[in-house]
């Protein structure tokens, strides 16, 4: 990593960790849907036991949270008080600066993966990981850090933030994540499961319970993990 | 060849025209102020030189290089003070410094240029916690921290007092003394006149005038008056020849070249004398920059 890169990610951890709304968001609405749901059986799971189904997916609206709601609104607000004007005359590299935003969201994703994991455990999980596991976690966030930063690089402020959370809450709702979508009407079910977060609930299902997954979610996880990072690339402009 | 180089720049806002074929170049350890009225064109050119804005038209050169295309090598030599611009907003006053003393290399220089700019003492503040004068002498800090051969510093003293204006104008002497290249933006003249040795006038967007402050000063004498109504100004002009104009408390001429300036004044004040008018304070001197950016926007 250049000197660069790790000293913007360092910042940006240390913005990430002051920063009490965000924080709430990525590291206490999971855990909290997490208990919740956990608890008290009225969210229909499908098949299988209700725990298996929950935590995989708790685990997606955490990587969500972080990958995209996150670095959407950071670099939305950053652009509207003038944070990334400073930035613009500075030497560092747009390659630096996005990938320095995306490493930090990585590492705040990891903590919270061990920290669902250990609630999920706490509440009866056993899961049984499958090595694709590891797989899924990455190209999930690559997916979301790129979906984030193309967002917080074409709306400024308020409008990332409106729209962060807009796109937040309707993936939450049509991607299967805490409720099985067989419950959705057919045609809404099969264009829900072209979402990433969708493809990336499935695998963690499978992948957490010593299976490959399919190779249909494979394909369109993989195809968001190319597409969200390239629209981060080709939006993104200094000003 | 010249640090920053402008060659017939013209800057568009879709369809608004900001500037119109500027030309100018700051020559290395050269301090070049762009001076002018808001909306003058000063923050746009800067900007078409720091390639934050494409030009419609015209070439730009920093250290040689295109600037919206070598960037990020180009910013290594340069520090910037932009005129707006905020910081990211978890980090403190100090962090910030440090951050982008870090990012050029000089993690060292960032305790020492807080204290520098005055601002050590609010160092663990954020941002927004600040006031418009300590965030200013703040960006300050960081342009300070940033590449050494190239200060770019829009508006460096806007929002401070006499006591922060005084400060930054004796670190700029500092720094040019040490070899930098400063381009700033002012619309202070007095502070240009101590600080700059050349001034690029920009009036409407285009330069109408580009010289240095000593030709421009020193090769035109003028006649100051003091005690003198403004009213009397036309009818000594008919009597005298002067050209004369009510400048503060004073009366001011330009001494046209070839004439006398000692003379000149001597007419002047034997007409007073026979007008029964007194002045109380009477001198040939150097115009004085905002002097002259006068009759230039006039003209």
């Amino acid at each position: 990593m250049t000197s660069v890169r790790s000293t913007l990610t360092r910042s940006e951890l240390k913005v990430a960790a002051r920063d009490g709304e965000q924080l709430l968001l990525t590291a206490g609405l999971p855990v909290l849907l997490l208990v919740f749901f956990g608890l008290i059986d009225v969210l229909p799971s499908g098949e299988g036991d209700r725990i298996d189904f929950l935590v995989p997916g708790i685990l997606v609206v955490a990587l969500l949270g972080t990958g995209f709601v996150r670095l959407a609104i950071a670099l939305g607000f950053d652009r509207a008080f003038g944070a990334i004007d400073r930035y613009a005359v500075s030497p560092v590299k747009v390659v630096d600066f996005l990938s320095s935003r995306a490493l930090a969201s990585a590492v705040i994703a990891v903590v919270q993966l061990l920290v669902l994991t250990g609630v999920g455990m706490a509440l009866g999980w056993r899961p049984a990981f499958h090595p694709g596991f590891v797989a899924v976690v990455a190209l999930a966030l690559a997916a979301f850090f790129g979906l984030g930063l193309a967002l917080g690089s074409t709306a400024e402020g308020l409008r990332s933030l409106a729209l962060a959370n807009t796109a937040y809450i309707v993936l939450l709702l049509f991607s299967g994540v805490v409720f099985d979508l067989g419950e959705l009407p057919g045609g809404v079910a099969s264009v829900a499961r072209l979402l990433p977060t969708s493809a990336a609930a499935e695998l963690l299902r499978s992948t957490t319970e010593a299976a490959s997954g399919s190779m249909g979610d494979w394909l369109v996880l993989l195809a968001w993990a190319i597409v969200g990072p390239a629209l981060a690339v080709r939006t993104f402009r200094w000003r | 060849m010249p640090v920053v180089d402008l060659q017939d720049v013209s800057v568009r806002y879709g369809t608004t025209v900001a500037t119109t074929g500027i030309t100018f170049s700051a020559a290395a350890g050269e301090t070049v102020a762009l001076v002018g009225a808001n909306g003058a064109g000063k923050t746009s050119t800067v900007n078409a030189a720091l390639g934050l804005i494409e030009p419609a038209q015209g070439s730009v050169r920093v250290f040689g290089a295109d600037p919206r295309r070598r960037r990020a090598v180009i910013a290594l030599r340069w520090g910037v003070m932009p005129q707006t611009g905020g910081l990211p907003m978890g980090l403190t006053a100090g962090e910030s410094v440090q951050l982008f003393a870090d990012l050029y290399g000089r993690g060292a220089d960032a305790p020492e240029t807080l204290q520098m700019c005055g601002i050590a003492a609010v160092a663990h503040r954020r941002w927004r916690q600040l006031s418009g004068g300590q965030q200013q002498r703040l960006s300050l800090a960081i342009a300070l921290v940033g590449g050494s051969d190239l200060l770019v510093l829009d508006e460096p003293t806007a929002a401070l007092d006499v006591e922060g204006q005084e400060q930054v104008i004796e670190l700029l002497r500092g720094r040019a003394q040490a070899g930098s290249t400063v381009l700033m933006t002012s619309h202070r003249f007095d502070e240009v006149e101590r600080v700059a040795d050349r001034v690029v006038v920009l009036h409407r967007g285009t330069v109408v005038c580009n010289d240095t402050v000593a030709s421009l000063t020193q090769a035109r004498p003028q006649i100051r008056l003091r005690g003198i109504s403004p009213e009397h100004t036309a009818a000594l002009d008919v009597a005298v020849g002067t050209r004369f104009v009510a400048s503060g408390s004073e009366i001011v001429s330009p001494v046209s070249g070839g004439t006398d300036p000692h003379r000149q004044l001597s007419e002047v004040l034997q007409w007073c004398e026979a007008q029964g008018l007194t002045a109380t304070a009477a001198s040939v001197g150097n115009t004085s920059l905002v002097d002259i950016y006068r009759e230039l926007v006039t003209e």
